[in-house]
């Protein structure tokens, strides 16, 4: 570095230097856009999700925990009490009817997937996705057969489940899920199976028009587990009973 | 080399307390203008290694490689090329040759004493 001209130069760029690089610094700290300490924020985000995983089930434990006490302190009181017998016992068939008890029994299970990969169906599309109305009908026509109870996937099909199509993935009860779709169903099995299966029927249309693998088998034991949501009422009250017109 | 030492060290101080930001957009155009001045810097110790320096060379690669690389990338932005990626792997190749460079400058100068 020669002269004093040569050093005042050199301090200037390296003030320059330093004061953009801080700026920088700075501002990705700041900023949300990902990109520059992406991996770092990923993973971070990653770690979180885990925990909040691990704390679900923690408490979802709980919730089981706490249900079975509850059912201990019913059944005991309901030992004493002739009433109050009958009222858990019109409680355990709300309960079911609502979805938040796992029950099993008869049924059938439906399995449904994306055709078989080939050049017409390329694997970057799913099918079933795509057309997840087919799934909503499906239901539908199990339900018109009798089924008791059914679900997706192991997600409770209950009153407000909703299934949509929501970016690589179908919610059902706001659960992402993806193909391979395993529908069970709790019924009188010959029913059910020859409901779906009758010509022109819902399998039909998804093996036929859609090309989609189907396949049903009943079984004598179908599990189907609890909704595990919780339904809050914020706009709807109940209504006392309307005299009739 | 303690001038350049203490000039970044006011520099880093002022950039931290002083309040200027710019919009985050211009993040990636900044970081590869940085990554350009960075090599300037290299270069500039290198040529010293060498008694090669020249502070008017340096000034002006300084600030035109910087400035260049600043618009390459958002014209590369505007075209849809990532023309970045050339800024960054010509002046983060550079960076670590350079760097190589110093380093052994650095060994044979202590392995003489």
């Amino acid at each position: 570095m020669k002269g004093i001209k040569g050093q005042v130069a050199v301090a200037i760029v390296c003030l320059v230097l330093g004061l953009v690089l801080s700026i920088q610094f700075k501002s990705v700290q700041e900023s949300d856009i990902d990109w520059g300490g992406s991996t770092q924020k990923s993973q971070r985000i990653s770690r979180d999700l885990k925990i909040e995983k691990e704390e679900k089930q923690q408490l979802l434990g709980s919730v089981d925990l706490l249900q079975r006490r509850m059912k201990e302190i019913e059944d005991v009181e309901s030992k004493e009490d002739g009433l109050l017998k009958n009222l858990s016992a019109e409680l355990e068939k709300y309960k079911m009817i609502s979805g938040v008890k796992a029950v099993k029994g008869k049924g059938v299970i439906v399995v449904v997937d994306d055709p078989p990969m080939g050049p017409d169906y390329p694997s970057d599309l799913s099918i079933i996705m795509i057309n997840y109305d087919l799934l909503l009908s499906l239901i539908n026509k199990l339900n018109d057969a009798g089924a008791e109870a059914i679900s997706i996937n192991d997600q409770r099909i209950v009153s407000n489940t909703e299934i949509h199509l929501a970016g690589n993935n179908v919610n059902i009860n706001s659960v992402p899920t993806a193909p391979p779709f395993i529908v069970k169903a709790i019924g009188n099995p010959n029913t059910l199976e020859s409901a779906l299966n009758i010509r022109f029927g819902i399998i039909w249309q998804m093996k036929d028009n859609y090309n989609l693998q189907v396949s049903i088998k009943q079984q004598d034991e179908v599990v189907i587990p609890r909704y595990d949501k919780i339904t809050k009422f914020v706009y709807a009250t109940t209504l006392e009973e309307q005299k009739p017109q | 080399m303690t001038i350049a030492i203490i000039g970044l060290i006011i520099g880093v101080i002022l950039g931290l307390y002083l309040p200027i930001t710019y919009p985050t957009s211009y993040s990636l155009y900044m970081s590869v203008a940085i990554l350009a001045a960075l090599d300037s810097v290299f270069g500039a110790i290198r040529s010293h290694m060498e008694n090669k320096f020249n502070s008017t060379i340096f000034v002006t690669g300084f600030f035109g490689n910087a400035i260049l690389a600043g618009i390459l990338a958002y014209i590369g932005d505007r075209l849809g090329v990532p023309l970045y990626y050339a800024a960054i792997f010509a002046f983060g190749g550079r960076l670590f040759q350079n760097f190589a460079i110093i380093r052994r400058y650095s060994i044979e100068r202590i392995g003489k004493k």
